[in-house]
C-alpha cells in the first residue's frame, strides 16, 4: 500500500502534465492566431504563381507578362538599370473589370528577395498606360475594362544591374493589399528600347 | 513577541526594497524603444531596413542650400545649423529613413529640418545607394556631443507595425561644439 501511494501520486501529476498540454496550446493559439493577418500583410503575402511565361488568374482576371526589358536610361544611379514591364490583364466578368478602376501596384522581386515598386523616373514605352483600367479621356476618369478584352499596360523599375536577370512582376489590387500575382517571364529580361523618360 | 517583531521587521526591509525595485523598472518608453546598431563616422551600420554611413558632419552659423534648378539660398539660425552627410541603400524593399534626430548628451532630441528636402524624405531602393544630406538648427549647447539618431523606417506600403522595438541606428558624431561662419547643404531629389 505504502509502495502504490506514490505510484498514485505520480500518475495524477502526469495526468496533470498532460492536461497542461492542450492548455498551453490553446493559449498560444489564442495569442497568435489574431496576428495571423497581420504577419501575412508584413510578409508581403501569398502570391499566386503561375508557370514561366503563362497566364495566372487573380481577382477574376487573366494576368500575363507581356513583356519585361531592361535599358540604360539617362540619369539612373550608377551601376543600376531602368526596367520595364508590360502586363496584360483581360477581366473575366464585368465586376472584375470594375475591380480594377481602383488601381494596380506593380513591383518587381529578384531571386534575392528584394523588392522594387515602379519607380516615375523612368516612364518607359510612350505607347502604353501606366494604369490597368483604361482611360476615357473626355472625362479624365478610369473606365471598366471589357471582359474578354485584354488591356496593356506598363511598369517601370529601377533596380540595380546584378537583379535584372531573376525578376518577376508582382500585381496588387488596392482593394486586395495581401493576395497578388507573381509573374515569371519565360527567360531572362532582353534589352529593350531607351525608356521615353 | 519575538516572531511578531520578526514580522514586522521583515516588512520594513521589503516594502521599502519592492518600493525600490518597482522604481527601477523601465518604462514602457525604455522597454519597447528601438533597438540601435551603432557605429560611427565613415563605418557602413547595418540594420534590417538598410545601412547607413555617416559621410561627414559640419557646423555653421549659417546655412548655405543648393536647391533645385540651381537655385541658392541662405538660411541664419538662432542657434547652430548641424549638417549630416550620409550615405543609405535600402536593403530588401523601398523605404525612406524615417525619423532622423539628432540627440544631445542632456537627452533632448532634435528632429532634422523639414524646411528643406533632406536624405531622410528621399525613397531609397534596395542594392542602390544614395547620398545626400540632413541639416538640423539645435542651440549651441547642444551641439557637442551630438548623437544622430534613426528609427522608425518609413515603408511605402499599406500597413507596418510600430516602431516599437523596430531598427535604429546611432552613430556618435564626434561635434566639439565649434561652428564655422557658413555651412552648406544640397537639397535632395525625391
Amino acid at each position: 500500500m505504502n509502495r502504490r501511494a506514490p505510484r498514485r501520486r505520480l500518475s495524477r501529476q502526469l495526468w496533470y502534465a498532460l492536461g497542461l498540454v492542450p492548455a498551453v496550446a490553446a493559449l498560444v493559439a489564442v495569442q497568435v492566431v489574431p496576428k495571423l493577418e497581420q504577419y501575412d500583410l508584413v510578409r508581403g503575402g501569398t502570391p499566386i504563381v503561375p508557370q514561366p511565361g503563362a497566364p495566372g488568374t487573380f481577382a477574376g482576371s487573366s494576368w500575363r507578362l507581356a513583356e519585361l526589358t531592361w535599358s540604360d536610361a539617362e540619369g539612373l544611379p550608377p551601376g543600376s538599370k531602368a526596367v520595364t514591364a508590360v502586363i496584360g490583364v483581360t477581366p473575366g466578368d464585368e465586376a472584375a473589370g470594375r475591380e480594377l478602376i481602383k488601381g494596380c501596384a506593380a513591383a518587381v522581386r529578384d531571386a534575392r528577395e528584394r523588392l522594387w515598386s515602379a519607380a516615375t523616373s523612368v516612364k518607359g514605352r510612350a505607347d502604353l498606360p501606366t494604369t490597368c483600367a483604361p482611360f476615357d479621356e473626355s472625362t479624365f476618369t478610369a473606365v471598366p475594362a471589357e471582359p474578354g478584352t485584354e488591356v496593356r499596360w506598363q511598369a517601370s523599375f529601377v533596380v540595380p544591374a546584378d537583379a535584372v536577370s531573376s525578376l518577376r512582376v508582382e500585381v496588387r489590387l488596392a482593394q486586395r493589399r495581401v493576395d497578388h500575382v507573381r509573374l515569371t517571364p519565360s527567360a531572362a529580361p532582353s534589352a529593350g528600347p531607351r525608356p521615353a523618360g | 513577541m519575538r516572531k511578531a517583531l520578526l514580522t514586522v521587521g521583515a516588512c520594513a526591509v521589503l516594502l521599502p526594497l519592492i518600493g525600490a525595485v518597482q522604481r527601477l523598472q523601465p518604462d514602457a518608453d525604455r522597454v519597447y524603444r528601438p533597438i540601435a546598431a551603432t557605429g560611427r563616422i565613415g563605418q557602413e551600420v547595418r540594420t534590417p531596413p538598410y545601412t547607413v554611413r555617416v559621410d561627414g558632419v559640419a557646423s555653421g552659423r549659417e546655412l548655405r542650400v543648393a536647391g533645385f534648378l540651381g537655385k541658392t539660398s541662405r538660411q541664419a539660425a538662432k542657434g547652430v545649423w548641424v549638417v549630416v552627410g550620409l550615405t543609405a541603400t535600402a536593403t530588401q524593399e523601398d523605404v525612406a529613413l524615417g525619423r532622423v534626430t539628432l540627440r544631445a548628451p542632456d537627452g533632448r532630441t532634435f528632429a532634422a529640418t523639414d524646411r528643406f528636402t533632406g536624405l531622410d524624405t528621399v525613397t531609397l531602393r534596395p542594392g542602390i545607394p544614395v547620398s545626400g544630406q540632413v541639416a538640423f538648427e539645435l542651440p549651441a549647447a547642444a551641439v557637442k556631443g551630438a548623437v544622430l539618431d534613426i528609427s522608425r523606417p518609413a515603408y511605402g506600403d499599406v500597413f507596418r507595425p510600430s516602431g516599437a522595438l523596430g531598427p535604429a541606428v546611432e552613430i556618435e558624431l564626434r561635434l566639439d561644439g565649434t561652428a564655422a561662419p557658413t555651412v552648406s547643404m544640397t537639397e535632395a531629389d525625391t
